[in-house]
């Protein structure tokens, strides 16, 4: 697989050079996607991504993946009397639903945290840049770094550092799981090339993640004409009790 | 193996989900009662929330109420003017428990409603199997049943306005009781806990109806609500999940007819032994949540229905 890989990444890089159609910043920074389009289906667990290409000089490369931007509520416990009950909720939005960090190497060898910051690349970053609905309720000042444990936690905040090879210097390529659970809308993939310390070139590429086939039809009805869907399989769910008693207890009678 | 839930947007495992099925339908084949007040814990203590299980429970009531009606209705087990008043009673505050699901999800007190209130039933129903089963299995004495059918005249509470004649059932009662169980019994279906343990024993004991119009009636209650509920659950509150729900009821359908032909070999008493031991480790373990000193203090929660 990896042989296929870099065959295709040597590939690209040929084919940008010969001038053919391939992304092509000012700063020769070029990247492709192995597939631009992620499909859920039943019995989706996940998927990798292969992102490759070349840049012109030899450096560092990190590649930011980011979902679109979602509102989330946060609830945090506090004791009442004998008991942890979950107190208020908080309510924050543009939280982008996955934040995926890959790098060459360590991200803080690559950059000083203020350049890194400046350009998004900490989860840090991320978190000042979401807004939270009126005030913060008593204990709930430490929300962005709950918010960013639980998204660790859950697979959806990641920082892969070492993930993204780096060949002859000058093509480079990742492959990186997405999980099972991972928010559904345009993806981009922020690609940035850093020497010395130093951002040289940026390039942005997006990446499609769509519920197909039995699930998309299933979501959609369920939640954009919920009433006809909630009548209906109610309907379903009484004629198929009825009729699954009736041929099972039939098929009892053959047997015995 | 696992399989991918559209409303809930999660990935769970097929088989256990299956396993749920199998066992409460035969579990309510073995033991009588119907499980819904088991199966919304089980899905969220195997991580399903509690909104979706909530809201995807009734579907799998409906669907196996659905079965057993028809055959009590084809043995005349079934006072439809006794179903109409408990219905009336039921349909009223489900659909105001559900109106409050709604709220009380946006406000972010759902679930802590939600397992308070599974700790209450599930311990209270879990002791009094508990202590009953016991007494079945060491005394051996047979329980007494249902009192024998009375003649039709009023019960202790004659005084009570609206006095009726329920002919299948052979009492006559004040309408107000039936409404008033009705009522108790549409809030636990809304919470997902169907309601038919909590309705038969009422039907049998407190309104004094033969037991199996009490079953027959109470099957009837239970398919008319939970239809009611699970329409509304999926439509207002967006927490049916159509897999989850399948899976369920085909998983139940087969049990049921698993603990049809097993019940002639297990011993009723014992089961229902197991049944109380289960209920109270559920309601345990749920308090045991409640106290102990939790590890990460905040969650995610959805952002409102």
């Amino acid at each position: 697989m990896s042989r296929l890989q870099r065959a295709l990444g040597w590939a690209l890089a040929l084919c940008c050079s010969a001038g053919l159609t391939c992304a092509r910043a000012d700063s020769g920074l070029l990247t492709d996607l192995e597939s631009s389009h992620i499909k859920i289906a039943t019995g989706f667990t996940g998927q990798h991504v292969f992102v490759f290409g070349s840049t012109p000089r030899s450096g560092d490369i990190v590649i930011r993946v980011t979902s679109p931007d979602e509102s989330v509520a946060l609830s945090r416990k506090a004791r009442v009397g004998p008991f942890w009950l979950k107190r208020g909720k908080l309510l924050v939005e543009h939280v982008p639903g996955l934040d995926y960090l890959l790098s060459n190497r360590a991200l803080n060898e690559i950059a000083d945290r203020s350049v890194l910051e400046r350009h998004g690349l900490t989860f840090h970053s991320t978190l000042a840049a979401a807004q939270i609905v009126g005030e913060p309720a008593d204990g709930y000042q430490d929300w962005q770094a709950a918010l960013e444990r639980l998204k660790r936690k859950q697979g959806l905040f990641r920082k892969l550092e070492g993930s993204v090879r780096i060949d002859a210097g000058q093509l480079f390529s990742a492959n990186f799981p997405l999980p099972a659970t991972l928010p559904i809308g345009r993806y981009q993939l922020d690609i940035y090339s850093f020497r010395n310390g130093t951002l040289k070139a940026h390039r942005t590429s997006t990446l499609q993640v769509d519920e197909v086939g039995i699930e998309r039809w299933l979501s959609h009805v369920a939640l954009r004409h919920s009433v006809a869907f909630g009548v209906l399989f109610t309907l379903l769910a009484l004629a198929l009790g009825l009729t699954l008693s009736v041929l099972l207890r039939r098929g009892r009678g053959r047997r015995l | 193996m696992e399989i991918f839930l559209p409303i809930a947007h999660m990935d769970v495992n097929l088989l256990l989900v299956l396993a749920f099925g199998v066992s409460i339908g035969g579990l309510s084949a073995l033991t009588g009662v119907g499980g819904g007040f088991l199966l919304t814990p089980l899905l969220m203590i195997s991580g399903v929330p509690p909104l979706i299980a909530v809201g995807t429970t009734p579907a799998l009531i409906a669907g196996s109420a659905a079965a057993g009606s028809y055959s009590h209705w084809r043995l005349g087990n079934m006072d439809l003017r006794l179903g109409l008043a408990l219905l009336a009673g039921s349909w009223s505050t489900a659909v105001g428990a559900i109106y409050a699901t709604r709220i009380l999800a946006q406000g972010g007190h759902f679930d802590t409603i939600v397992v308070f209130t599974y700790i209450t039933i599930l311990g209270t129903v879990g002791s009094i199997t508990f202590a009953e089963s016991i007494r079945a299995v060491f005394h051996r004495t047979a329980t007494a049943g249902a009192p024998a059918a009375t003649v039709p005249k009023a019960g202790p509470l004659g005084w009570l306005p609206g006095q009726m004649e329920f002919e299948v059932a052979r009492r006559r009662m004040s309408v107000l009781l039936p409404l008033l169980l009705g009522a108790f019994i549409g809030v636990l279906n809304a919470l997902g806990m169907g309601g038919g343990f909590v309705a038969v024993p009422a039907m049998i004991y407190l309104l004094r109806v033969p037991t199996r119009v009490a079953i027959g009636t109470s099957l009837l209650l239970m398919l008319a609500t939970s239809a009611v509920v699970s329409t509304m659950q999926a439509s207002i509150n967006h927490s049916l999940d159509p897999i989850l729900a399948l899976t369920l009821i085909f998983g139940s359908a087969l049990g049921a007819q698993w603990g049809a032909r097993m019940s002639s070999i297990l011993p009723g008493e014992r089961l229902r032994l197991l049944l109380a031991l289960i209920l109270l480790a559920v309601a345990i373990k749920f308090l045991f949540d409640l106290l102990a000193t939790p590890a990460e203090l905040y969650s995610l929660t959805g952002v409102g229905t």
